[in-house]
């Protein structure tokens, strides 16, 4: 143990002779605890969410599916087994629905909200290339720029923390998340909404759940 | 051995030290404080960053280190305080700025910086 610590010491006095330069890069880890106080509940029901956009994704029962089986994984809260509700821009603001929901399933953390996936197209200028024989018959490839079409899908959602007891939301949050590919490409709808949804989970996840954060940092001399 | 290791510690602390002016000494700390942390000793390395500052008030670096040594213990506050003296010492390092910015970005929740 000793031999172990004085080798440590060494090793630091090494470090610190032949440390020169003044940048020294170093990872911090750190603990971010849930932004949401979740401790007064022990279950959450992903509820349902009003769904819309592109008719290829029902993104009620996805983002009831995606969220559960992520959720589960955090193992912060008891995940409840149900299926998804039709839930309507109306009930999201009528507590009474809420505390009945809540009595059913014991007052749990409700989560619900809007999930909307939309798609709009667009001309941008890009680069193409074109090829030509030069006058000495060589062949020659010039850059051009030409007019692309762009398909832009964009996942648009609002995500609803409410109290089961009260049918109060205690906690709300919007996110905005899109991406971009030329309308020549085939991209199923549904690959988008994974993409975007992969963006807003890890959101969800620190609004209920601790977890830790590991970052660059720059110690100096 | 360990006796031994840490008087060739101390004779190159103060070594360096003795000839010093206070940033000079300020410097030495610094140095062996960001050894200690690259060996994962964050508390000793937190503890030679406070003896820095408290050596020299006015070199940014410490207190750049110490934020960046008090975040990895989860010592928040104490962390936002050195980013912002660091920043207010020295307000032109992007080294800085960087360190401060992604401190933000970490906690931004906790102290409710993110939109709702």
């Amino acid at each position: 143990m000793r031999a172990a610590l004085a080798a440590c010491l060494v090793s630091i006095a090494s470090g610190w002779l032949a440390g020169c330069a003044g940048m020294y890069p170093v990872a911090v880890t750190t603990r971010v605890p849930a932004e949401l106080n979740v401790t007064p509940y022990s279950r959450l029901l992903v509820a349902g969410f009003v769904g819309g956009g592109i008719d290829d994704v029902d993104t009620n029962a996805e983002t009831v599916r995606l969220l559960r089986s992520q959720l589960r994984a955090a193992r912060s809260l008891t995940i409840i087994s149900a299926d998804a509700m039709p839930i309507t821009r109306a009930t999201l603001a009528d507590p009474a629905f809420w505390r009945r929901v809540g009595e059913e399933y014991h007052n749990p953390l409700v989560l619900t909200g809007i999930v909307v996936l939309s798609s709009e197209t667009h001309t941008d200028l890009g680069y193409g290339e074109r090829e030509f024989f030069d006058d000495e018959g060589r062949r020659r490839i010039e850059m051009n720029r030409t007019a692309v079409e762009i398909e832009t899908r964009t996942l648009t959602a609002r995500l609803l923390y409410i109290d089961g007891q009260t049918g109060a939301i205690i906690h709300a949050r919007v996110f905005r998340e899109e991406t971009s590919h030329a309308a020549s490409q085939t991209v199923p709808a549904l690959s988008s909404y994974f993409e975007l949804m992969a963006r807003l989970v890890p959101e969800v996840l620190g609004t209920v759940s601790d977890h830790t954060v590991v970052g660059p940092r720059t110690l100096l001399r | 051995m360990l006796r031994g290791s840490l008087g060739i510690l101390l004779v190159i602390l103060v070594a360096t030290a003795s000839y010093a002016d206070p940033r000079a000494e300020a410097k030495a700390q610094v140095a062996f404080g960001i050894a200690a942390a690259q060996h994962g000793l964050w508390r000793e390395a937190t503890y030679r960053f406070e003896r820095a500052v408290a050596i020299d008030a006015s070199y940014a670096f410490a207190y750049n280190n110490l934020a960046v040594a008090c975040e990895q213990q989860g010592l928040i506050e104490k962390a936002r305080d050195a980013y912002e003296k660091a920043l207010a010492l020295a307000p032109d390092s992007e080294l800085i700025r960087q360190n401060y910015e992604l401190f933000k970005e970490t906690h931004a929740r906790s102290t409710g910086g993110v939109s709702r």
